[in-house]
């Protein structure tokens, strides 16, 4: 893509304008408390093995503008690859002169290059050849490698070592994480990349009917399968993982058909749970709750959340970039705070057709007015978003909110939700 | 000026001149303030770019990398020049971001799965229309090049100005303008679909 057409297209029409809120709802989650440290410890450990990168990173800036130059950035990674390269081959060396004779993995560090110095190339080695390279990258860094139970020197990544024909077993472990274990056939080159789950998660439990049960089954591959309420629709329940374990989720009520799924785990710490549990066509009373839902009113469609809502529906794009004043929608239900400190809720669903689990619960929306920009959101000291919030599901009773402005400023109030109540708070 | 919006997030902060030097002198103290100050940052920046499930594991390892590099070169940063330290930190950072968008392609991942990371873990508004706008710039974001993303993180949510970014990206102050035109473009083409 060239510059001259990128500015040639851009003066053939005029960009819409983007919404400084619209903007903010795509909200970053909190870095770990323990980022700095571990930024601090790995930065160290750079260093410590690269002490040159310092003097080898030639990164020219102006006399007026200290912003490095990207060819000097890249042709300073290639340096220091390089060096790295040349420091590995010596480290390689008499180690490998010795343990070609010997018949498996003896020597516990073969060599270790870590941080940002790319990987060697594996099929720069002799196909075939004994004591071909192994590369093991790992996500997140920083995890132990053990080779047939001896460890391998130096955290991930890279870890390199070299194996000799034949079968090994290949351990990766970190703190807080699930360890992978591996067989894996040494003789040629290979890299092996390696994602690690993290051991200790959060089910958060979705579920229709919200009063069904959920159930946690551990199936381990040596132990008797065991089984643990968890909770219902709403809760959320710490599963600390075992390794060689695998799980499913069990959902359960009276009138529904009882629905099990293998648990969903990925990389995340909170895992979301949701289960939609089948009316039981055989059972008396799902016959009579359709009847019910038939003469009432339309359930909620799960698949479509703005179906139940046309009103709100934009009427074209460019009415999605209009207003930038950060106020929540005054057509909500509820009563504005305005003019008091606490915000007390009308249930409009008192007698309506919700079920007792929800009835707990109440939706606020958080928004800012007087065109003071978008503000952080803490309820009760915890952090939920950035306005506007269109819906903040909070257990009915009374709360704190607290906004926060990127100047410093903030301010408190109380709100007093009613249950399966909704309305709007807004800092004026 | 028809660039987006920026969105005041993040304070605008910066270290005193002493702790700069004394971190560029290499003292644990100082560096270790100049990570607590800058590291939101860098890793909002990171988090927005990488723009795909399982980026919260991988935008840590990107800020770590990206302090290497930050600490590999402070030893020449000129205090008082034009730039100013955060700035120049997000230059960087925003270079190894690139890089490592370069070097792999993100995995793909299921809509699903792109909820769940949006929900940060800590948000109950589950199925609110807010995280539906954040679900459609994440998608729009995720369709960029890395350095269109780059002009679009670095405008929208680090309010840089257009000649930071072009020096930043190594482009011309035209070049940063068509490129967010770009990611405007491709944000009105998701939001669409949200609504």
């Amino acid at each position: 893509m060239s510059d001259r057409s990128e500015t040639k297209t851009e003066t053939e029409q005029a960009p819409p304008r983007l919404d400084a809120e619209w903007l903010a709802a795509w909200s970053v989650p909190e870095p770990a408390p323990d980022l700095a440290e571990r930024v601090l410890d790995h930065v160290d450990t750079v260093m410590t093995m690269m002490p040159d990168a310092n003097a080898t990173t030639p990164i020219p800036h102006g006399s007026s503008v200290a912003l490095p130059d990207r060819r000097g950035l890249g042709l300073a990674v290639t340096l220091v690859a390089m060096v790295a390269a040349a420091a590995l081959v010596l480290a390689l060396g008499p180690w490998w002169r010795g343990w070609r004779g010997s018949s498996g993995v003896e020597s516990p560090a073969a060599a270790v290059v870590v941080g940002p110095t790319p990987a060697p190339d594996p099929s720069s080695e002799p196909p075939g050849a004994d004591g071909a390279p192994l590369v093991v990258r790992t996500i997140p860094r920083d995890a132990q490698v053990w080779i047939d139970g001896k460890p391998v020197a130096g955290p991930s990544p890279f870890a390199v070592s070299r194996l000799v024909r034949g079968t090994h077993r290949l351990t990766v472990e970190r703190d807080g994480y699930l360890p992978v274990e591996r067989m894996i056939e040494g003789g040629s080159a290979m890299e092996i990349p390696i994602e690690l789950s993290i051991r200790e998660v959060v089910l958060v439990l979705s579920v229709d009917p919200p009063e069904a049960m959920v159930t946690l089954r551990a199936l381990g591959a040596q132990q008797e399968d065991e089984r643990v309420e968890i909770g219902s629709d709403g809760d959320r329940h710490v599963l600390r993982r075992e390794p060689g374990v695998r799980y499913e989720v069990e959902a359960r009520a009276p009138g529904y058909v009882t629905r099990r799924v293998p648990l969903p785990v990925g990389g995340q710490a909170d895992v979301p749970v949701t289960l939609s549990l089948a009316p039981d066509p055989e059972d008396p009373r799902a016959r009579a709750r359709r009847s019910r839902r038939s003469s009432s009113h339309r359930s909620p469609d799960l698949k479509d959340p703005f179906g139940k809502r046309p009103g709100k529906r934009a009427s074209s794009i460019d009415d999605l970039f209009e207003g930038s004043d950060g106020s929540a929608d005054s057509s909500s239900t509820g009563s504005s705070s305005t003019g008091s400190d606490i915000l007390d809720l009308v249930d409009p669903y008192a007698s309506g057709s919700r079920s007792s689990k929800k009835a707990k619960s109440a939706t606020l929306r958080v928004g800012v007015g007087g065109g003071r920009g978008p503000a952080r959101i803490h309820v009760d000291g915890k952090y939920v978003g950035i306005t506007p919030l269109l819906s903040v599901e909070l257990p009915a009773g009374r709360h704190e909110v607290t906004a926060s402005w990127p100047d410093g400023t903030q301010e408190r109030r109380a709100v007093n939700l009613t249950a399966g109540g909704r309305g709007t708070l807004k800092f004026e | 000026m028809s660039v987006p919006a920026s969105v005041p997030s993040a304070p605008r902060d910066e270290i005193d001149g002493a702790t700069l030097a004394a971190a560029q002198r290499g003292e644990r103290w100082a560096r270790r303030a100049l990570v607590q100050t800058y590291q939101g940052r860098v890793h909002a920046l990171a988090w927005r770019m990488l723009a795909t499930a399982g980026r919260r594991t991988l935008a840590e390892d990107l800020v770590q990398e990206a302090f290497v590099r930050i600490f590999g070169a402070l030893p020449r940063f000129v205090p008082g020049g034009v730039a100013r330290l955060s700035t120049w930190i997000l230059t960087l950072a925003t270079r190894a971001v690139i890089d490592e968008l370069r070097r792999r392609r993100p995995p793909m991942t299921s809509l699903s799965v792109v909820e769940d990371d949006l929900s940060g873990g800590e948000r109950p508004d589950r199925h609110s229309e807010q995280r539906s706008l954040a679900r459609a710039i994440a998608r729009a974001t995720a369709t960029l090049s890395p350095e269109i993303r780059a002009a679009f993180v670095l405008r929208a949510y680090h309010d840089m100005e257009l000649r930071e970014i072009a020096e930043a990206l190594g482009v011309g102050v035209g070049t940063v303008k068509s490129r967010l035109w770009r990611a405007r473009h491709a944000l009105q083409q998701h939001l669409r679909e949200v609504r």
